[in-house]
């Protein structure tokens, strides 16, 4: 037999929060909030716009810095977040380096494999980065977010493409292979979207 | 208006802060449920604005009757899913 008073209780709690909910909404820090993260994802268009990776790679930084340090009490979230911060700091590392074709053949022997490029380049860990951080945001759960935060993550995310394409085009350049032909645009980027 | 478990410095505190209507309406059916005085509650809610997904999840689980026996408005319901939601399976 069901507890009747319990879940009486139990519903009309329910009612008092979702009530509570709406209500924190109605704010006007709530407001401002929904306000400022039009703002900020306003700023992560931009940087896709501008064309420049160490943008897209310096508000990513700060985005996954800030969720780190807030997200201290939950041991899975900080050792994703810490694994993403480190491919993100090789994603820097080698984004400078391919600019350095001399420097850059060393990484490119490294992968000469064929399952170690894609798109004739090479699938390096600032590849990786790209492809994997694109899907650790379409994989983030994003159940309990706002429509506005949903719409930050989905531009991160396309930040992660247009990051992994600027690279690629640094690499070929590097490696003198010029500007990609029609037919390799259409090949596989080691983008799972 | 229903009975008020709230002090009356409570009361002075929340009309301070110029709380809405509706936190205090939660916040008194609260107090009320606190008190194991649910027919107080649930007169309290009955004046609150309760969104239309809490109304919906609550007419698919306990019925529209149910929610017609607690008196409760439904007109955020009526304009979301039209004025005869309770009476027709959404």
């Amino acid at each position: 037999m069901a507890k009747t008073g319990l879940i009486e209780r139990f519903d009309e709690s329910l009612f008092e929060e979702k009530i509570f909910t709406q209500e924190v909404g109605r704010t006007r820090a709530a407001k401002n909030r929904t306000r400022v993260r039009g703002d900020i994802l306003q700023a992560v268009r931009e940087a896709r716009q501008s064309g420049h990776l160490e943008t897209i790679l310096t508000l990513e930084r700060h985005f996954l810095e800030n969720d780190k340090a807030e997200y201290v009490s939950s041991p899975a979230m900080k050792s994703s977040l810490d694994a993403a911060l480190s491919e993100l700091k090789a994603a820097e590392r080698l984004s400078a380096l391919v600019q350095q074709p001399a420097e850059y053949k060393a990484v490119d022997e490294a992968h000469s494999l064929p399952k170690n490029r894609r798109g004739g380049v090479p699938f390096d860990e600032a590849r990786q980065f790209f492809a994997s951080h694109a899907a650790r945001l379409l994989n983030q759960d994003k159940s309990r977010l706002d429509h506005d935060e949903k719409q930050i993550i989905e531009a991160r995310k396309q930040n992660m493409r247009a990051g992994a394409k600027l690279y690629e085009a640094r690499q070929r350049q590097a490696l003198g292979l010029g500007v990609k032909t029609g037919k390799e645009r259409g090949r596989d980027t080691g983008m799972e979207l | 208006m229903p009975k008020s478990y709230l002090s009356e410095e409570e009361r002075r505190e929340l009309m301070a802060e110029g709380v809405s209507d509706n936190t205090l309406y939660a916040i008194e059916a609260g107090e009320a449920r606190r008190a194991d005085d649910m027919q107080t509650a649930w007169a309290w809610l009955a004046l609150a604005e309760i969104p239309a997904p809490a109304l919906l999840a609550a007419k698919r689980v306990n019925g529209a009757d149910w929610i017609r026996a607690r008196g409760l408005r439904t007109d955020t319901a009526d304009a979301a899913y039209g004025k005869d939601w309770l009476d027709r399976e959404i």
